[in-house]
């Protein structure tokens, strides 16, 4: 059973976004909040962004790299592409069922 | 803005400052960051998530019961202004004493228990000294004697919430021991009141104000409850790895 972010309250949106971006490759902080900021049009605080990190690593969903200067890089790990994974399903099975409940509400 | 990093906890500073100071060098924060970074650190210390140290829920509570002796004090304040008397007083004030008897007692108690009893046999001589006592001897003593009670009581709280002894001295002096002074020639009928004891009761409201702001250190900080078993605080430590969200 993997460990799905919605228990992460209200880090649970924030989380998803980060291993969305970090399912491409390691990045930074800084990294992660200007790709989450590109994919959603909404700025991630640094203390949301950190809040989430915190969280993620400490549940084994990422992990950090050795530091470059003061960024340190995260990659997501096994763990965290599984849950990743099952939550995007989740969440695609969801949108299917509201797009052709719309669809037949439209008609 | 860097200085806002400095409200979060010790532990999470080694692991994250540099990362996140890193980050405020590279754009230009806003207010919304600003407020970001004070919601991060208060949630920092209420759900730590570096190193394994969880605090029980029942740690909480001393800090609610002191902030609860500093709201009722200052109820206690408003209400006789508002009302014109006293009745109410009595009322917040016996509420407060309550919030003391449960927020006041950990395991610090037993290890400062003779300075605690100390405290008490005076307060008791006090009372005792100022029934027999003539005037205006008598009202002196009272008044040393609640001043006393009250020192005490926030010195106690002032170590519970682990406050230097410095700042400690000027929180007891400025909030309890100034104020009373300042009491004396009102109680001694040396200076008349106009308006009555109204006004000078807001020189008490600095007293609950003390008792609030080592109340919101004692719930961020968590501290041993009268429910908790007298053990140390290493040991009532919990190590809870992803207990908290």
């Amino acid at each position: 059973m993997t460990t799905p972010t919605s228990e992460l309250g209200r880090f649970a949106e924030p989380s998803l976004y980060i291993l969305v971006s970090l399912s491409d490759g390691p990045k930074h902080g800084y990294a992660i909040m200007t790709d989450v900021e590109e994919m959603t049009g909404a700025p991630l605080g640094p203390g949301t962004l950190y809040g989430a990190l915190a969280r993620l690593e400490r549940r084994g969903l990422i992990e950090a790299l050795p530091p470059d200067d003061r960024r340190r890089p995260y990659r997501i790990t096994g763990l965290g592409a599984t849950t990743l994974s099952a939550q995007l399903a989740h969440l695609e099975g969801f949108v299917r069922t509201g797009l052709t409940r719309l669809g037949g509400a439209a008609r | 803005m860097k200085a806002l990093v400095r409200l979060y906890p010790r532990a999470w500073r080694d692991r994250y400052e540099a990362e996140v100071i890193d980050l405020l060098d590279q754009r230009r924060p806003s207010f919304r960051d600003a407020l970001d970074l004070v919601v991060g650190a208060v949630d920092a210390h209420l759900h730590p998530q570096v190193g394994s140290a969880v605090i029980p829920w029942t740690w909480r509570l001393p800090g609610l019961a002191v902030l609860a002796v500093g709201a009722t004090w200052i109820a206690a304040t408003v209400a006789v202004y508002a009302s014109g008397s006293s009745s109410l007083s009595g009322t917040f004030l016996g509420l407060s004493l309550l919030a003391m008897t449960v927020g006041l007692p950990g395991d610090y108690a037993i290890r400062r228990g003779r300075a605690i009893l100390a405290v008490v046999g005076l307060i008791a001589a006090g009372v005792v000294v100022a029934q027999i006592a003539p005037y205006p001897v008598a009202v002196v003593i009272a008044v040393a004697t609640v001043v006393l009670f009250l020192a005490g009581a926030l010195a106690l709280a002032a170590v519970r919430a682990e406050i230097g002894s410095t700042a400690r001295w000027a929180l007891v002096v400025g909030t309890t021991i100034v104020p009373a002074l300042a009491l004396i020639p009102f109680a001694l009928g040396l200076l008349a009141i106009d308006p009555p004891v109204l006004t000078i009761r807001w020189l008490l409201l600095p007293y609950g104000a003390a008792w609030i702001l080592l109340g919101l250190r004692l719930v961020v900080r968590g501290s041993q409850s009268i429910v908790d078993p007298p053990t140390g605080v290493e040991t009532a430590l919990v190590t809870a790895p992803g207990r908290s969200a």
